[in-house]
């Protein structure tokens, strides 16, 4: 297992590396240049801040130093922020995202969960057609779609909750609200069908059989074996929180990692890219890798197989 | 100032990556100054809807991050804008946006109109309790001029004398003209009699004042956050969060605090304009800034006001092209599109057509307007310009292909299939539109790498219609056609150099003839913003530049 999950580990760094060389060079193409923001600066100007930045140098010197820097834990200063450590940026913000992120999963998951539940065992009566229709709308409607009818309904014409702005508890919940709808609606229907198939299963006949109550066959037998495979599906939601913060954060002007990323690219502070680039690749390289170790554990065919390799 | 990149930039880079904007039209491009605003209001929300408001706090936003509050490196219209409600020059900008003195109480200018006198007030004070020094003058404008430091805006001290030499290292620090005798005069002598001078010192954050020893003891840190950063304006800095906002409050120890009624001003950011809109409904703001797309809900609401901005918008031909060389095609499709529905009815959002290139309402001779004394120089004409096509296709043996490039946001869009379509129908000319991020399309355009381009524009940075005329002259970072002529050039320098203004206007009116005659530029309209704000706000500035002032904000309260 240890070994396993070693190979996993290495994999994910060299990936992690190769993501952060192909931005690197890439990032290269963009037009323009960063320090044109007023348009008015000298030729002679405009190479001196090149050189403080060292941006004067070969690719190749720039790019070693770079992978120097970062190895060190130094990402440099962003470029638009004049003199900001990109670090301190990050650092700030990725709190915030991360809130965000963790209360509309864990808001996913108190829904989701029972109304899958409810679902399976109210098969193809009212509620359960109404927990697909909930699970397909929140699977279909967009999150920035859901962000604004929320923000215009609950916010403005409700008056219930803050508009917009980062400042109280209150106003983190419709963020949230809009980020969980999408993982109510992919848990429910996950452990709907994987309660549909364990509660078709002999071993729920027999315990039925014994005269079990139906609570203790719905929770000791059917929902410890439903649930399991829930623990996998929860890191690709991960990676989808993640992204969609990222328009649901301009929304509600959540001073989060999102708005950086896309500012970042936009403006040129060729730091900032690779900062964020480096921040969300380590998140989804991490879930993946997390992930893969859950499935180890989960079955263990899949270890034996990857040793095998 | 160039066009409001940031701004726009952000926005297209959302747009172009995320198609639910044009689904929902929730965003929008930035036109200059609609999306730096003064709001008002509380956050209570509701109740101040009738009469007055309860607390004496001005709301405000900016569409964009406020990315620096350094004075000497910031660059972008939101740090400076900021800058001018917390710290102050020797001027200052009035209500009416002419410049007052401000730490100076009294000033004198030489006869040749080179040599500026200051006097400063007595009880001027830094935030830190130190009094406020022609010496801090001094250090700042070296400062700013100082090759070093690279400052965005070091082209509003260079008509200081000596500032070019010792900018460009072939001078020397000591030979820039600024003495101060005393603590309380500061001389500066300049290299030619410009008429604007102190429009420049009230403006920009490049000539306030700054500390020496409190930007030595700060070290890189200085100016990066609200305790780092020195203020003698008619606000002080409590906090700033280049993304989130600052939040100022009033100066006791301002030389003019009876003349400034908020006791305390909260600026965020917000970048979502349909989230500006419902803040602004919500009654949590007092000022919101609107898009072309929404005059069809707002255009009849009487809380509504648009305001002409300095801000002429235009379509330029790059002369190394082929087809662009000739004269008429470029007569052609300068005057081949109807200027009058470009502006009222394409855009209907404050714009006015543009018939010449200086904007409306920037000074002119004696006490008319620079459009008033000059009237149309460019109008549209269908039938004429049918006829110059037709004779520029025949001079280059062959039907030009041309491409229009365009920046790809709502209004880029929109501005140039609208020229598309009337280049079709008028001049029966096919022409392809190249769209892309504006921020791409401005680096196209000052590279050369592009044959006509659309809207894009400048935003002046004082009233004065050199500001914008000096773009043309030979090997200008902003005169995209790459137009050089000797004619032009001349009339540009010896409009510097004149001291009679009777005689400068009229050498820059006939620049302006001399340019659009030549047509290296088309001008399309003049930018303008439209506003929704509250009827509490008795008085707000309505500046044509992109400053704003909190000071001068009045507001009815309870």
């Amino acid at each position: 297992m240890l070994l396993y999950i070693a190979r996993r580990f290495v994999i994910a760094l060299v990936t992690l590396f190769v993501i952060i060389t192909a931005t690197w060079f890439m990032m290269q193409f963009l037009p323009g240049s960063p320090f044109n923001t007023t348009g008015k600066l000298t030729p002679a100007a405009q190479a001196k801040l090149m050189e403080k930045y060292g941006l004067d140098e070969p690719l190749l010197v720039q790019y070693t130093t770079y992978v120097a820097n970062m190895v060190r834990g130094d990402l440099g200063t962003s470029l638009y922020f004049r003199g900001t450590p990109i670090t301190e940026i990050l650092l700030n913000r990725a709190p915030v995202s991360a809130f965000l992120g963790l209360q509309s999963l864990v808001l996913g998951l108190i829904v989701g969960l029972p109304l899958g539940i409810i679902a399976a065992l109210r098969h193809n009566r009212t509620a359960d057609s109404s927990a697909t229709v909930v699970a397909v709308l929140g699977v279909s409607i967009p999150n920035f779609v859901l962000a604004a009818l929320l923000q215009y309904w609950v916010g403005l014409k409700w008056g219930l909750l803050p508009i917009a702005y980062w400042e109280s508890y209150a106003h983190t919940i419709l963020p949230s609200l809009a980020l969980s709808v999408f993982v109510i609606a992919v848990v429910a229907r996950f452990i709907r069908t994987e309660m549909l198939e364990v509660l078709s299963q002999d071993y729920i006949t027999l315990a039925e059989s014994k005269g079990l109550g139906r609570v203790a066959v719905v929770v000791k037998h059917a929902l410890r074996n439903a649930i399991t495979p829930v623990v996998a599906v929860i890191l690709p939601l991960v990676v989808s929180i993640v992204t969609g913060s990222i328009v649901v954060e301009q929304i509600f002007s959540v001073p989060g990692i999102g708005q950086e990323f896309v500012r970042s690219i936009v403006v040129k502070d060729y730091q900032m890219i690779l900062g964020t680039t480096i921040l969300y690749s380590t998140i989804f390289v991490l879930a993946r890798l997390v992930q893969d170790v859950l499935y180890g554990i989960i079955d263990p065919r899949i270890r034996v197989a990857g040793q095998k390799e | 100032m160039s066009d409001e990149k940031i701004p726009t930039e952000v926005k297209e880079g959302i747009r172009s990556s995320m198609t639910r904007r044009d689904f929902l039209k929730m965003s929008g491009t930035g036109l200059a100054g609609a999306a730096l605003l003064g709001v008002a209001g509380c956050s209570t929300g509701g109740d101040q809807q009738q009469g007055g408001k309860s607390a004496r706090t001005l709301n405000t936003y900016t569409s964009q991050d406020i990315a620096s509050i350094e004075p000497t490196l910031s660059g972008d219209i939101y740090g400076l804008a900021l800058l001018g409600n917390v710290m102050e020059g020797l001027y200052a900008l009035d209500v009416n946006e002419k410049p007052v003195p401000g730490q100076a109480k009294s000033m004198s200018i030489s006869s040749d109109k080179t040599t500026y006198t200051f006097n400063l007030r007595d009880g001027i004070k830094w935030s830190n309790g130190d009094p406020v020094t022609s010496r801090d003058f001094k250090y700042s404008w070296l400062r700013g001029i100082n090759p070093e430091l690279a400052a965005p805006i070091y082209y509003g001290l260079r008509y200081i004398k000596g500032a070019e030499a010792y900018n460009s290292g072939e001078g020397s620090k000591e030979d820039v003209a600024i003495e101060t005798p005393d603590d309380k005069t500061l001389t500066v002598e300049l290299a030619s009699p410009i008429p604007f001078f102190l429009n420049l010192v009230a403006q920009l954050p490049i000539y306030f004042p700054q500390q020496q020893s409190f930007v030595e003891k700060m070290g890189e840190k200085y100016g990066t956050s609200a305790s780092t950063l020195l203020c003698n304006g008619p606000f002080k800095l409590t906090e700033y969060e280049p993304s989130q906002g600052a939040l100022m409050e009033k100066n006791q120890d301002y030389w003019d605090k009876g003349n400034v009624q908020a006791e305390k001003v909260d600026q965020k950011v917000i970048q979502e304009h349909n989230t500006a809109l419902n803040l602004y409904e919500s009654g949590q703001l007092d000022q919101v800034g609107l898009l072309a797309e929404d005059m069809k809900r707002y255009g009849n609401s009487p809380e509504l006001s648009t305001i002409t901005k300095f801000h002429p918008v235009y379509s330029s031909f790059y002369l190394e092209d082929e087809a662009m060389a000739n004269n008429n095609i470029r007569r052609a499709l300068a005057i081949g599109f109807d200027r009058e529905t470009l502006a009222d009815q394409i855009l209907n959002n404050g714009s006015v057509p543009a018939y010449g290139i200086v904007p409306e309402g920037v000074k002119g001779p004696g006490n008319k307007t620079f459009r008033e004394a000059q009237g149309p120089v460019m109008e549209s004409d269908p039938g004429k310009a049918k006829q110059l096509w037709g004779k520029g296709v025949e001079e280059l043996g062959r039907t030009p292909k041309l491409e229009l490039l365009a920046a790809s946001d709502t209004t880029g869009k929109k501005v140039a299939t609208y020229m598309q379509g009337e280049y079709k129908k008028n001049l029966g000319a096919d022409i392809s539109l190249n769209l892309k991020p504006f921020s791409t399309m401005f680096s196209m355009s000052q590279e050369g790498n592009f044959q006509f381009n659309s809207a894009l524009g400048y935003v002046m940075d004082v009233d004065d219609p050199i500001n914008i005329l000096q773009v043309w002259t030979t090997g200008n970072g902003f005169n995209y056609s790459k137009y050089s002529s000797k004619e032009y050039d001349q009339l540009i320098e010896s409009a510097s150099q004149e001291t009679d203004p009777d005689k400068r206007m009229q050498t820059l009116l006939e620049a302006e003839r001399v340019l659009l005659e030549d047509t290296p530029s088309a001008p399309q309209y003049h930018s303008g913003s439209a506003l929704l704000t509250k009827p509490y706000v008795k008085k707000w500035p309505k500046y044509q530049t992109w400053s704003t002032a909190y000071k001068h904000w009045r507001l009815q309260t309870q």
